[in-house]
């Protein structure tokens, strides 16, 4: 079977939007936020996505449910920081030929992530904070990369981990008010090669508005925030590469708009977005996304 | 000098509870005793209480409950902290003490900063 699902999307969002650096405010991305020195921070998102546009013949059919979690912690005012650990399951049904249909899964932990971010500048003022911090981390082979089924080894989109180690960074940029946040995102992974199989490099920009829906009028008692939140994702990703080749059907552009909620107490954060593409010019074939739903928690120790 | 009288009353009522149960043989001791424990614990910790100080201080860059926990647990990790307690609208941070304990700016300051952000002015 040629990996043909082993398009952007999945890569994008299999590999690295499930386990982004997902820390405060944003739902699909990092922020420039504090952890305060010598404090955790807890964060557990769970996840599902679809992807059934299939351009090609094969009707593809791709779901991945999930699970990621998110450690982070304080080492000085200005340093954080973080651990990610992703557990997938991810099912692909296809139909090689006409009338079959044919379906292919695999469960398991992903690709786990370790990544520092440190705090260069931060304006403080009355109910006002803006900061910008930059972060570098790596992607661990720590999800299986050689699981097999019954019809052989897996493609390598399919698989739980890429089997390589890759390195990340970016920079964060973070505004917030009592009334809202804003915040933006630029970063770029170098994906290295494993198994004879190299992933595209992926540039991701990212920006998230949340708007405090309530209370409207904040009192001495004021405890809890409901933000609106609109999120925007976007993502190139270069072509993989297989034993040296091109993979003509994968990599491409996508950009991805997102309303959530978002409730914000002292201790803990409960929120919920849906991601919708708006824009998919995928190269070739590659299998288009339908929506991802992510609903989790934060928690201050 | 009133919580002192008071710790003062409560100690002379133990004294007399002392002399009664010397004296004679109906009184239930325990049971004078514990009254009088009790009555001097509230008073010692009604006097504790007012002694207390309290600080206020504005906290900039702070503008969501999430982060005003991290600025609590620094704050409450300093001796003598007894409460801690955020306004997200004033931007302030209320600090009672123990007993009459000061504590220093300059380790308020820390503790601010600890949390990532930064402090306007301590009253």
């Amino acid at each position: 079977m040629k990996p043909v699902i082993g398009k952007a999307v999945l890569a994008g969002l299999c590999v690295f939007g499930v386990s982004a650096p997902v820390l405060a405010a944003p739902q699909t991305f990092n922020t420039a936020l504090p952890v305060a020195e010598g404090e955790f921070i807890f964060r557990q998102q769970f996840f599902a996505k679809k992807a059934d546009k299939d351009p090609g013949p094969t009707n593809r059919d791709v779901t991945v449910l999930g699970s990621v979690s998110v450690l982070g912690y304080g080492i000085n005012r200005d340093l954080s920081i973080f651990g990610v650990l992703p557990v997938l399951d991810k099912t692909l049904k296809v139909s090689p030929v006409p009338a079959t249909r044919v379906k292919r899964s695999t469960r398991g932990i992903g690709d786990a992530r370790l990544f520092a971010r440190y705090t260069v500048l931060s304006n403080n003022g009355p109910g006002r904070s803006f900061r910008i911090a930059p972060f570098a981390g790596i992607e661990l082979p720590t999800g299986k990369n050689r699981a097999s089924d019954g019809l052989g080894t897996l493609p390598a989109t399919l698989q739980l981990g890429s089997g390589s180690w890759d390195p990340f960074a970016g920079v964060v940029a973070t505004l917030q008010t009592l009334d809202y946040q804003i915040d933006a995102q630029a970063s770029y992974k170098l994906n290295t090669k494993a198994n004879g199989f190299r992933f595209g490099d992926e540039l991701r920009l990212d920006a998230s508005l949340q708007y405090r829906l309530w209370p409207g009028e904040l009192t001495e008692e004021t405890s809890g925030f409901l933000y609106g939140v609109l999120e925007g994702n976007f993502l190139y990703q270069e072509k993989n590469r297989n034993n040296g080749a091109t993979l003509a059907n994968s990599g491409g552009t996508q950009f991805l708009a997102s309303p959530g909620l978002q409730y914000v107490t002292r201790r803990w954060i409960a929120e919920a977005i849906v991601q919708i593409p708006l824009v998919q010019d995928l190269n070739g074939t590659a299998l288009k996304d339908n929506y991802t739903v992510r609903a989790g928690f934060r928690v201050n120790f | 000098m009133s919580a002192i009288l008071a710790t003062r009353i409560a100690a002379t009522f133990i004294e007399q509870k002392a002399e009664e149960h010397m004296t004679t043989s109906k009184t239930n001791p325990r049971r004078s005793f514990l009254l009088a424990g009790i009555l001097l614990a509230s008073l010692s910790f009604g006097a504790t209480s007012a002694m207390a100080k309290v600080y206020t201080i504005w906290v900039d860059g702070l503008a969501c409950p999430f982060c005003s926990y991290g600025i609590e647990k620094q704050l409450s990790k300093l001796p003598g902290v007894a409460t801690v307690k955020t306004s997200i609208k004033a931007g302030t941070v209320t600090l009672n003490t123990k007993g009459n304990q000061k504590i220093a700016e300059a380790e308020l300051r820390a503790a601010v900063d600890r949390a990532g952000f930064s402090v306007r002015k301590i009253k």
